[in-house]
């Protein structure tokens, strides 16, 4: 991998990123409803409205506004203070990583837990009774509203069996057992339906190395299956595998917000949404940013680690 | 760029595959079968509503959440309305917000793809940067965020949902044209003096309408259960109008007294998500020559 | 009626515990709480902001079970002869949950602070005071504009009355901490979206009767749980002990259990549609009365709340001493049907019913009312927006109708004089009635219950029947928990308290 590659998908990503930040920031002026008066609430004045804007500085220009909230951002990690509760963004964001990322990372070791025995089952016998059997378990996973399924799994495990917590969150510092338990639930949700669509891209991908030329050669030549199997042919897929982990973050990321809802856990999409909600837009902004940031970023590694798993892929 | 492939930015090989194609569609169990499913969507929300035993929109106060009988074949609702009218109905708007949705993106998508791909330099720079950082924000929340700009409804949901699934399209579209492109009978309407926007109808488009159908069907079936999460929030279709997602939102409150006024509505949404979806990926079967080796 | 069987209930519980039982001290009780949306009770004007805020404050005066003032932090207090000084003696053994001692200029800065316009979305609330003085440390004084006979008990409705410290807001710690008071409980964990810790103030001034420091609670442990269906399995599930709300439609699900005790009183609040009396044709009253002739109001609180709430005509419930139970319309469709007629709008018009997805009861029962207006022509489009949303269009008076409610209103002038009176602060319907106005400054002034009685019942009548507001139904204030949680009872003015809880197990 060249430096000259590497510095071109910088220079691309921080192009995103400006557009991202851009469109994020957008939001602010095109909600309809004063940001103000949510503040207030329904029983606040018209003067009382015109003077907390005024102090909020909303009444400035956009583009002051914007380079004031993007220079804050980039220069001092300031991302402002939530409209609603007064207190300091960065601090909320700080605070709800740990709990989206530990989700994210749980759901998608479910999903691959799933969809790697699965894929591979159904691509070696394509068409056969593992096949189909996979193939309906993953399009009936897909075609499950997320949110359908987190309440069926609240109403089984956690009401009716009692074995796990219906919803919210502990910290790892409230010790391991407490903090797993409430990460079963909204991650097997997650992980699910992450699982039944990842579980269609190993099988193509094990199916496309499975018909590569070596890998008739090695069977011509009379390696054994199995070493076929491990040697070649998983090595191979492991590299799509790693493609099709990034891509799936997209997927994963947009479900995680719905789960985070009905699981009431405090991750960066429990935050946005209750942002566009209560018109705390200095928040959804951040959440927003902070959202496909991660995504742009995790975007760019798994380019990275396709490059430099597999060199005959051209960098042009 | 890796994320091409995201859902098969596969090329057609085959000059005129569409005899041929359709012989071996018939043949296809999982493309007949999400045909098949898809087109009983498709007769029930013509003519679901001609059918309907009762009006959906009937109030019956003295049957609220009768379990489904003979009457009432799905039960009914919290309203005492009939669960099995407000589905049949109900099947015209999912499909509707559905169809003009990707209709939506997959114009948008399209022609953005096609430009990228085709023009290629400073504008396909540009458009698929673009398209980077639309596809950077979670689906959901970029929708639920239109939402809040646009305000309620149907159409702003159809806006909404479609503006996520631009991107997709624009980058299937695109990695179908630059392998199209590549090919030499392009090379040689062009040479040959065709001007470009002749080249990219005639020629270019149609080698990679498969792909664009491959991803529509699928689409299709995103569509359907992005409208119920945006109805899971409240911002899909306005009461008392029976999507499925709302009915489904709804009836999530009532998993105890009323179990089927929630079960049959998403029993509606999983059936028509699994016809797209099989009828795209048999379709991607049948178009996409490196999965058709076997 | 389902819920006053457990009202009662309650009722009994609340007097046999205070006889009898002995009460264990400690425990930490889990609440399934909604989001709060910020701490600083001036900045605030959220609902609920100000239960969080109850736990935390006190204030000059409480309501007792007859929402008749009771001392608190004030022993005791008197009125000028010409009814605008009140006078209040204050308690000399108080400190702030820092340690410092409660003294007259806290109430002073409290209240200066409420009424700063700049700080404070609540100036509302205390219009009618001139000036708050201090007279020694113990003494303080308000002198208002106008007599205000419900200005008592005002100061003891909750926690946006609460006394504050100086010392947070100085800090600026106010927003993230919230605000020191002197109430039994201590905010130690603030996790907006999450939690919210409390921990027992331990100077806290009051004892039980056995002269045992309460509260009892060694802490609040309040988890965030949104969605009212995800609360109930969690109380059904023993995650919490228990919840601020369950699901309307749960209640009588949750009231045969016998691992849940469901505690609903009637709550002081109603229900409404609010008509613009600016547009066409709701600027014609009589259109505006076949629309409130028309509807049927069990339905819609059948629908609506599943029997939890009391259908009305009038906004005062049933169960205050101030009720009056005025009750015009007939639900005869004929009738209004010829109120139509005379208007000149027999074949109907279309209208938008706007409502908020923050209250789903209301979408619930804008359907019904849409259903009940189809058959006079009338087509009803309900528009549903967020809050904020909602709160700009009722502010612009951008709107046909819309369905709201009013929480929490305790003297006959909280039900009628924001709302209705010509340049009441919310008056959004565009209505004005020089009677009307006449009247709502009489019933402040007015201090002898019949008198003032006979003003309100004049009030609801030209309310009723001029119908800017139709009113729908009075809500109950729902409550549930696990048996183990004792001492607690849901309270008449909708405050929650847990200064007397504790927990048996």
């Amino acid at each position: 991998m060249s430096i000259r590659y590497l510095l071109r998908r910088l220079a691309t990503l921080l192009l995103v990123l400006l557009g991202v930040s851009i469109v994020a920031f957008s939001v602010q002026p095109l909600l309809p409803g004063s940001a103000a008066r949510v503040r207030l609430g329904v029983q606040a004045t018209d003067e009382a409205v015109a003077a907390l804007e005024a102090r909020m500085g909303l009444d400035r220009p956009l583009v002051v506004q914007y380079l004031d909230w993007a220079g804050g951002m980039v220069l001092r990690g300031d991302f402002g203070d939530s409209m609603v509760t007064g207190t300091p963004i960065r601090d909320e964001i700080v605070r709800r990583v740990p709990a989206t990322v530990g989700l994210a990372f749980a759901a998608l070791l479910v999903g691959l837990a799933i969809a790697l025995p699965l894929g591979i089952l159904s691509a070696l016998k394509p068409g056969g009774k593992r096949d189909l059997g996979a193939s309906i378990f993953s399009q009936i996973g897909v075609s499950i509203p997320d949110f359908w399924m987190g309440i069926l799994f609240i109403l089984l495990f956690a009401e009716t069996l009692g074995w796990l917590p219906s919803s919210g969150y502990a910290p790892l510092s409230a010790g391991l057992g407490a903090w797993a338990s409430h990460l079963v639930l909204p991650a097997l949700t997650a992980g699910l339906i992450s699982g039944s669509i990842m579980t269609r891209f190993v099988r193509s991908a094990m199916l496309e190395v499975l018909g590569m030329d070596y890998v008739r050669t090695a069977h011509a030549k009379g390696v054994a299956a199995r070493r076929v199997l491990t040697k070649h042919v998983l090595r191979n897929a492991a590299i799509s595998v790693v493609t099709i982990i990034g891509l799936q973050m997209a997927t994963l990321l947009s479900s995680i917000v719905v789960i985070e809802i009905i699981f009431a856990w405090p991750g960066l999409g429990q935050l946005a949404l209750n942002a566009t909600l209560q018109r705390d837009y200095p928040v959804l902004q951040a959440s927003v940013l902070m959202a496909a940031v991660a995504f742009t970023v995790v975007n760019l590694l798994t380019d990275l680690s396709y490059v430099l798993l597999d060199p005959s892929v051209e960098v042009a | 760029m890796a994320t091409a492939a995201r859902d098969g930015g596969a090329s057609t090989s085959a000059r005129a595959p569409w005899r041929d194609a359709l012989r071996r569609f018939a043949r296809h169990r999982l493309a007949m079968t999400g045909a098949g499913l898809v087109a009983l969507l498709v007769f029930t929300a013509v003519f679901g509503r001609a059918v309907a035993p009762y009006d959906p929109l009937a109030m019956d106060f003295t049957a609220r959440f009768a379990p489904p009988s003979l009457a009432h074949p799905f039960g009914t609702d919290d309203f005492g309305r009939d669960v099995l009218s407000r589905i049949l109905y109900g099947a015209r708007i999912s499909l509707q917000v559905a169809f003009i949705a990707v209709g939506l993106s997959g114009t948008a998508g399209v022609a953005l793809g096609l430009a990228a791909g085709y023009l290629g330099g400073w504008i396909d720079e540009l458009v698929m940067r673009f398209m980077d950082v639309l596809f950077a924000f979670p689906a959901v929340l970029l929708a639920i965020t239109v939402m809040a700009v646009l305000g309620r409804g149907v159409g702003n949901a159809m806006i909404a949902i479609a503006i996520v699934y631009v991107p997709i399209f624009a980058r299937v579209t695109r990695g179908a044209v630059l392998s199209v492109r590549a090919r030499e009978y392009v090379t040689a309407a062009r040479a040959l003096g065709s001007r470009s926007h002749r080249v990219m109808l005639g020629h270019v488009l149609p080698n990679a309408v498969g792909p664009i159908i491959v991803q529509t069907s699928l689409s299709l079936a995103f569509a359907i259960l992005a409208e119920a999460a945006l109805s899971f929030f409240g911002l899909g279709t306005q009461p008392p109008d029976p999507s499925w997602g709302r009915m489904l939102s709804e009836g999530r409150g009532f998993l105890r007294q009323a179990p089927w006024m929630g079960i049959f509505p998403g029993l509606a949404i999983m059936v028509s998500v699994l016809g797209f979806n099989f009828l795209g990926d048999g379709l991607r079967d049948l178009l996409d020559p490196r999965t058709r080796r076997r | 009626m389902t819920i006053l069987r457990p009202f009662l209930l309650a009722l009994a519980t609340l007097v046999t515990f205070t006889v009898a039982t002995a009460q264990t001290p400690g425990g930490t009780l889990t609440a399934a709480w909604s989001d709060t949306p910020g701490l600083d009770p001036h900045a605030t004007t959220a609902y609920n902001s100000f239960q969080v805020l109850q736990q935390t404050l006190d204030t000059l005066v409480e309501l007792d079970a007859n929402l008749e003032p009771v001392p608190a932090l004030a022993e005791s207090w008197s009125l000028s002869d010409d009814g605008l000084v009140w006078t209040f003696e204050l308690r000399d053994d108080v400190t702030f949950s820092n340690g410092r001692a409660f003294t007259a200029d806290d109430v002073v800065y409290t209240y200066e602070r409420m009424l700063d316009p700049d700080v404070s979305g609540n100036t509302w609330r205390l219009s009618e005071v001139a000036s708050v003085e201090a007279d020694g440390a113990h003494t303080v004084r308000f002198t208002l504009n106008a007599p205000n006979a419900g200005f008592l008990a005002k100061l003891g409705s909750g926690a946006p009355f609460g006394i504050i410290a100086r010392e947070s807001v100085e800090a600026g710690t106010i927003d993230a901490q919230g605000p020191i008071g002197t109430g039994p409980f201590v905010i130690t964990d603030f996790q907006p979206g999450t939690s919210i810790t409390l921990e027992r103030n331990d100077a806290y001034w009051r004892t039980d009767a056995d002269g045992t420091p309460l509260p009892y609670l060694d802490g609040l442990q309040l988890d965030i749980i949104p969605d009212p269906s995800v609360k109930r399995s969690a109380l059904v599930s023993g995650d919490v002990d228990w919840s601020l709300t369950v699901p309307l439609q749960s209640v009588e699900e949750l009231e045969a259990r016998d691992d849940v005790v469901v505690d609903a009183t009637p709550a002081p609040s109603y229900h409404y549609i609010g008509l613009n009396t600016e547009v066409e044709p709701l600027d014609d009253v009589r259109v505006r009365r076949a629309i409130a002739e028309a509807i049927d109001r069990e339905q819609i609180a059948e629908a609506a709340t599943f029997g939890t709430g009391t259908a009305t005509q009038d906004p005062i419930p049933s169960t205050s001493q101030w009720a009056i139970d005025y009750a015009p319309y007939g639900g005869d469709l004929d009738a209004a049907r010829a109120l139509l007629e005379e208007a000149g709008v027999a074949d109907g018009f279309a209208i938008d019913l706007m409502a908020t997805t923050a209250y789903p009861e209301d979408i619930r029962a804008a359907q019904v009312i849409q259903a009940q207006l189809a058959p006079l022509g009338i087509d009803v489009t309900i528009d549903t927006r967020e809050f904020g949303d909602w709160l700009e269009q009722q502010a612009q008076g951008t709107y046909d109708t819309l369905i709201l409610s009013w929480l929490v209103l305790l003297d006959p002038d909280d039900f009628f004089y924001a709302q209705h009176k010509s340049d009441g602060a919310f008056n959004v319907t565009g209505y004005e009635n020089e009677t009307l106005d006449d009247l709502l400054l009489r019933g402040r002034a007015e201090t002898a219950f019949p008198d003032r009685y006979a003003i309100y019942e004049q009030v609801n009548r030209e309310i009723v029947r001029d119908a800017p507001f139709i009113y729908l139904y009075n809500p109950a204030n729902i409550q549930a928990y696990v048996p183990a949680v004792e001492g607690y009872a849901a309270r008449a003015d909708q405050t929650i308290r847990f200064v007397e809880t504790w927990l048996n197990d």
